[in-house]
């Protein structure tokens, strides 16, 4: 027990006595932040020694960076110089019998941020990329008050966002938008980022989302849709808020809207009403696949029918003509006993009427002679739609879960329109002159609905698919055409033709699908994907055209230009994929084939077609993620593309008699190739987003037409295989968008170059298309204060044809700047120009080049600045943007021109955290 | 045009990077929480014992009523150089068996400009008042950082009493070189010290800035001189009720 304790008291002195070390030195020095130049007052010197990191001695250095250590024995140490936030300073040095005193000088030390650019230590940063996520936490941007989801997406960079409310993201559009995972009013993004407040977000978080069977599967099919996810706050999950605002403008205009939003907890219900007249405001009519109308063209990617939906193209406003839209909507999602079932129900119901009228001057070579194309239309268009749907889920055990989606549309179109058409050789000597009126309405019904059943095993990866899916679609349409073609020979009228005519055309689709899908992990990298879809498409096509009959009643038939036509497709679709994953490696590839059984039959003459054939489909994918925040994406896809039907045996028509389209039943598959890079990258603490892309394709005996024009100005089309050349195409962009502490810039550049081919009267034409266009934005803004951004645009095209020498070229110049000044006494000014220049086209003679200018003023009111009161005049220097330009053609049309409206807007909320 | 682009590049691959001004830290109280893994200690100190039937049954019934993590507060008060370390309240009396370990038998007072270190022990209901010079640990820096309380700290490994491994995080923002007990001797203040083969620790809960304030020494109990400690501990241990086998739990007593 003595010794123990005479042991422990040895070891209670801990002190080391250096009797030895007689030989001693003194170390000297200054610790200095060479960039903002200032010492570095109470930073630590350390001194190790240089065998085992033991800490010999340390000090402090004092106010003005200096340091001294005496009495430091001689030997081999290590220099170890810290201070907060900075980065360590090491430096090895040796003291012996040389030196008395040992001077080190100045040391530089440099801040963590400047060292560690790709090191984030901690804290929740303004963006961060998580797999294919990139994540704005929204805090970290400044917003004003009462400013909506679009202001908060309008300062994310690498995210612009039009006038119309389309988003773009790393230089895709965006076609989804989602509240906290879930459909918002279906797919119109507007609804969300008009609707929604900035502030109530927590983050947004912008994806690729996969299919609903790729998501489950957990593999990459390639189909993906530009997503952005709006993540709530907790605190604004329960309350309410919405926004009614109403104006007037001189002329007639008038826009007003009410949207009103309950939210509680899981539950989301929401409403709204718009009316516009400007075709301006919101929720409506901009996008054409926003009300999901069901297409009739049977097999869109595989199949080989192909009809023209008589209901098409009517409902969207696209600045041309005035506009008089009334939309309204409900929504209303919620999740029950532990977000086990979900439901999501929109109902949307909407018209839209547009008058106007519009012109268009057009080039073509016409053997060897340009000949020039002038129609002026006159068109009046109405259009309105319902739709209801409904996505129920529910997660039946922990493996098992099925989701229902159903949704019906009605719809409904009426239309006149009236046309004048010449055309003419280049010294006005006039070939055709067609004289065109045309009236029509017509109702739609469809249903769809799918189901979708999924199973997980145990073993990871293995996964089992089901689903169901069924669509009918049922319109009819009356149309009256009344069309009078006069053919000149050297200017002199040769001949009249008349179509007098009315017809009815049904169109019934019904469209069924089964499929399975099996997934099986083969090893730890290896997952094999099986699956097998059986779908049968039935089509009915009735089509009766009437000629006017002495009496003056429509009921003489016209047999050539009336069918009854079945079309039946039964098609196997199968897939083998493989997907590996290793690291930071995802590779997929694997075959998908498609063959089909096509049969159609003529019933009122018994006339049978029918015809098997074979799709492949050969894809492959690598994607490298070499770091968090960037990736590598290379891919190649192949594809069987097939001559459609009415490319084989079209159904005659009279609709364009100038234009006379004949099948060629000799016509063989084309194959088109796909190649493609992307490079992402994300750098957070520089907040430099680079993006790059490059892709390719060519397609081997690719389906062209063959244009043979007669001098009497009819042009018969006929579609044709290119089977010695391949037309091609390559595109390159780059987009790189950098956020300084106070102002963000972003460059982008995109080249194309394509090549196409045709035949134009028995000779090969090449047609070659170049296009370079390049855009600059600068934009800076304070909040409270203003917002400025500045975008400039130069593009360039060059368009030649190998049968014709002149080469079609020219370039514009785009700008836009955007301010908005925030005044005393909440005042505020903004002011938006556009000014676009174009060089004359060397083939259509003279442009405007328009200039258009809006601006006005506000003022908000109360403590919470939700009313604002707004004078805005729209193209205040009244000049008419009504045109469009492309090589050899020019489109000019009325619009909405210059108007000044006074209008209110209320924003109100009531949110669990105000209470 | 190329040339005006690439300022562009440039600059927006420029970045311009700016130091901050640290406040360090001269006085103000920080708050431990010592934690210790009973169960190890108590087994530990039940291998040593003769009665292991009884002491078996009584550990069992101890792992029954009691938690496995005793949490004890401390408050380390520091001002310049001037540093008080106290337990914030008492509480052996719950304890299975009075093992220091699971205790805090120490007020710490440091005076570092001038060396001395004077400790109050309270051992077998006795308080001791023993003055020292400060001991000198021969830590070995490492690179390894990580946070306690908001403090960005360094790591840095020892061994003392030749046999207990020490793993100390400090941080350089607050000047003075404390630490919880009497560990010290780091250029700056320990943060969090884990005695990792001991099952105990100590780490910042709080970190409270003051202004200078008067640090003063404890001055109840016996004086002691340190080399006549250890006697003092064996004769006081004999003559108690229940001697214990003073070696597992010496170096508790030596903290």
């Amino acid at each position: 027990m003595k010794k123990l304790l005479q042991v422990v008291m040895l070891l209670s002195i801990f002190f080391p006595i250096s009797a030895f070390s007689q030989q001693k030195t003194t170390i000297k020095g200054k610790i200095m932040d060479t960039i903002a130049k200032r010492p570095l007052n109470n930073g630590r010197i350390l001194i190790l020694d240089a065998k085992d990191s033991i800490l010999v001695t340390f000090t402090k250095a004092k106010i003005d960076g200096s340091f001294e250590i005496s009495n430091v024995p001689f030997g081999k140490y290590i220099l170890l110089v810290t201070y907060p936030s900075y980065a360590d300073y090491v430096e090895h040095f040796k003291l012996d019998s040389l030196k008395k005193e040992l001077d080190l000088g100045g040391l530089n030390m440099v801040t963590k941020a400047n060292l560690l650019k790709e090191v984030i230590i901690k804290g929740r940063n303004a963006i961060t990329i998580n797999g294919d996520t990139t994540e704005f936490n929204a805090e970290k941007f400044v917003i004003e008050p009462n400013s909506k989801v679009e202001d908060l997406l309008k300062q994310l960079p690498g995210i612009t966002v039009d006038k119309n409310g389309s988003i773009t993201a790393q230089g895709k559009r965006v076609t989804k938008v989602l509240v906290d995972g879930d459909e918002f009013f279906g797919d119109d993004p507007t609804l969300v980022t008009r609707n929604i407040r900035g502030d109530m977000v927590d983050k947004i978080q912008l994806y690729d989302k996969k299919s609903d069977r790729a998501t489950f599967m957990g593999i990459d099919d390639g189909k993906t849709t530009k997503t952005i996810n709006v993540v709530l706050k907790e605190n604004s999950k329960s309350g309410y808020f919405g926004k009614i605002g109403a104006g007037v403008a001189n002329g007639g205009l008038y826009d007003a809207q009410g949207m009103f939003n309950s939210f509680k907890g899981k539950r989301k219900f929401a409403a709204y009403v718009n009316v516009s007249t400007t075709g301006k405001t919101g929720p409506g009519f901009t996008d054409g696949n926003r009300f999901g109308t069901v297409p009739l063209n049977v097999s869109t990617v595989d199949g080989v029918t192909g009809f023209f939906d008589e209901l098409e193209g009517t409902g969207t406003y696209n600045g041309r003509g005035f506009p008089l839209a009334r939309t309204s909507g409900l929504h209303y999602d919620n999740k029950f006993k532990n977000d086990k079932h979900s439901i999501n129900l929109n109902y949307r119901i909407g018209d839209i009427r547009i008058k106007g009228e519009e012109n268009t001057i057009s080039q073509e070579i016409l053997q060897n002679k340009i000949t020039y194309n002038n129609s002026t239309r006159n068109f009046n268009n109405y259009t309105s739609r319902q739709k209801f749907d409904i996505t129920y889920q529910v997660q039946l055990d922990p493996t098992w879960a099925l989701k229902i989606y159903a949704d019906a549309t009605l719809k409904h179109i009426e239309s006149l329109n009236s046309s004048v058409a010449t055309r003419s050789l280049g010294n006005n000597q006039l070939l055709t002159n067609q004289i065109n009126s045309s009236s029509a309405d017509g109702d739609q019904k469809a249903i769809n609905s799918s189901i979708l059943l999924t199973k997980r095993f145990k073993k990871a990866r293995r996964t089992l698919a089901l689903t169901i899916d069924q669509s009918y679609s049922n319109s009819g349409t009356n149309r009256y055409q009344n069309t009078i073609d006069n053919f000149y020979s050297s200017s002199v009228l040769d001949s009249i033709r008349t179509i007098d005519q009315y017809k009815l055309l049904n169109t019934k689709n019904f469209n069924n699908r089964i499929g399975v899908s099996y997934s099986e992990p083969l090893t730890q990298e290896f997952t094999l994907i099986l699956n097998h879809d059986l779908s049968l498409n039935n089509t009915d096509f009735i089509r009766s055209t009437f000629n006017k009959s002495g009496s003056g009643n429509y009921n003489n038939l016209d047999n050539r230009f009336s069918n009854d036509l079945e079309y039946k497709e039964l098609a196997n679709q199968s897939g083998l994929m493989f997907n590996f994953r290793k690291n930071k490696n995802v590779m997929n590839f694997g075959l998908r084939t498609y063959a089909a059984r096509y049969n159609q039959v003529e019933k009122r003459t018994s006339q049978e077609f029918s015809r098997n054939y074979l799709n492949l489909n050969p894809q492959i994918s690598y994607t490298y993620n070499s770091t968090q925040d960037q990736s590598i994406r290379l891919s190649y896809a192949g594809n069987t593309s097939q001559p459609r039907v009415d490319q084989l045996q079209p159904i005659l028509s009279n609709d364009d008699p100038l234009n006379i389209v004949i099948g060629n039943p000799d016509l063989r598959p084309a194959y088109n190739n796909r190649f493609n890079i992307t490079f992402n990258s994300f750098k957070p603490l520089t907040k430099v987003t680079f993006y790059a892309n490059a892709s390719y394709t060519f397609s081997s005996n690719s389906i062209s037409n063959s244009y043979q024009t007669t001098l009497s100005g009819q042009t018969i089309i006929r579609p044709v295989n290119i089977s010695d050349k391949n037309p091609n195409d390559l595109t390159l962009s780059v987009e790189l968008t950098k956020s300084f502490p106070k102002f963000q810039l972003s460059l982008n550049a995109n080249t194309g170059l394509s090549n196409t081919y045709d035949i134009v009267n028995n000779v090969l034409n090449n047609r070659q298309y170049f296009n370079y266009s390049y855009g600059l934005r600068f934009s800076k803004s304070k909040s409270r204060k203003y917002s400025f951004s500045f975008r400039v645009n130069p593009s360039y095209y060059s368009s030649k044809q190998s049968i014709q020498s002149l080469e079609s070229k020219n370039w514009t110049i785009a700008t836009n700047t955007d301010i908005t000044i925030y005044l005393p006494k909440k005042f505020e000014i903004f002011s938006d120009a556009a000014y676009r220049y174009t060089r004359n086209n060397q083939a259509l003679g003279q442009i405007v080049n328009p200039f258009i200018w809006n601006g006005g003023i506000a003022k908000k009111f109360f403590k919470s600045q939700n009313l604002k009161l707004s004078i805005t005049g729209n193209n205040i220097l009244n000049q008419n943007p009504g045109f469009t330009i492309r090589p050899n053609y020019q489109n000019t049309y009325t619009t909405i021109r210059r108007y000044f409206m006074i209008a209110l807007a209320w924003d109100f909320t009531k949110m669990g955290a105000n209470k | 045009m190329k040339k005006c682009l690439l300022i562009i590049v440039y600059l927006i691959y420029y970045n311009q990077g700016f130091g901050q001004n640290v406040n360090f830290i001269t006085a103000g109280q920080i708050i431990f929480e010592k934690s210790v893994n009973t169960y190890p200690i108590i087994k530990r100190e039940l291998n040593e014992s003769k009665l292991i039937l009884i002491e078996q049954q009584r550990y069992e019934q101890y792992k029954k009523s009691e938690p496995q993590f005793k949490v004890l507060e401390s408050k380390l008060s520091f001002s310049n150089n001037k540093l008080s370390f106290s337990p914030e309240f008492d509480n052996r009396n719950d304890l299975l068996t009075a093992n220091p370990a699971v205790e805090q038998i120490n007020i710490v007072y440091t005076d570092l400009e001038a060396g001395l270190r004077i400790s109050q022990k309270t051992l077998f209901g006795s308080k001791f008042l023993i003055k020292d010079e400060v001991k000198k640990i021969e830590w070995k820096i490492t690179d390894e950082v990580r946070e306690i309380s908001g403090y960005l700290c360094r790591r840095a490994n020892a061994i003392i009493m030749d046999s207990v491994y020490v793993v100390a995080f400090y941080t350089d923002e607050i000047l003075p070189s404390g630490g919880p007990e009497s560990f010290n001797g780091l250029p700056g203040m320990i943060l969090g010290l884990v005695l990792p083969h001991e099952s105990m620790s100590w780490f910042a809960k709080s970190v409270i800035p003051s202004t200078p304030m008067e640090i003063s020494p404890p001055t109840k109990g016996k004086k002691l001189e340190s080399k006549d400690f250890l006697n003092t501990i064996e004769v006081l241990n004999s003559k108690s009720l229940r001697p214990q086998k003073l070696k597992p739990i010496l170096k508790y007593l030596l903290l």
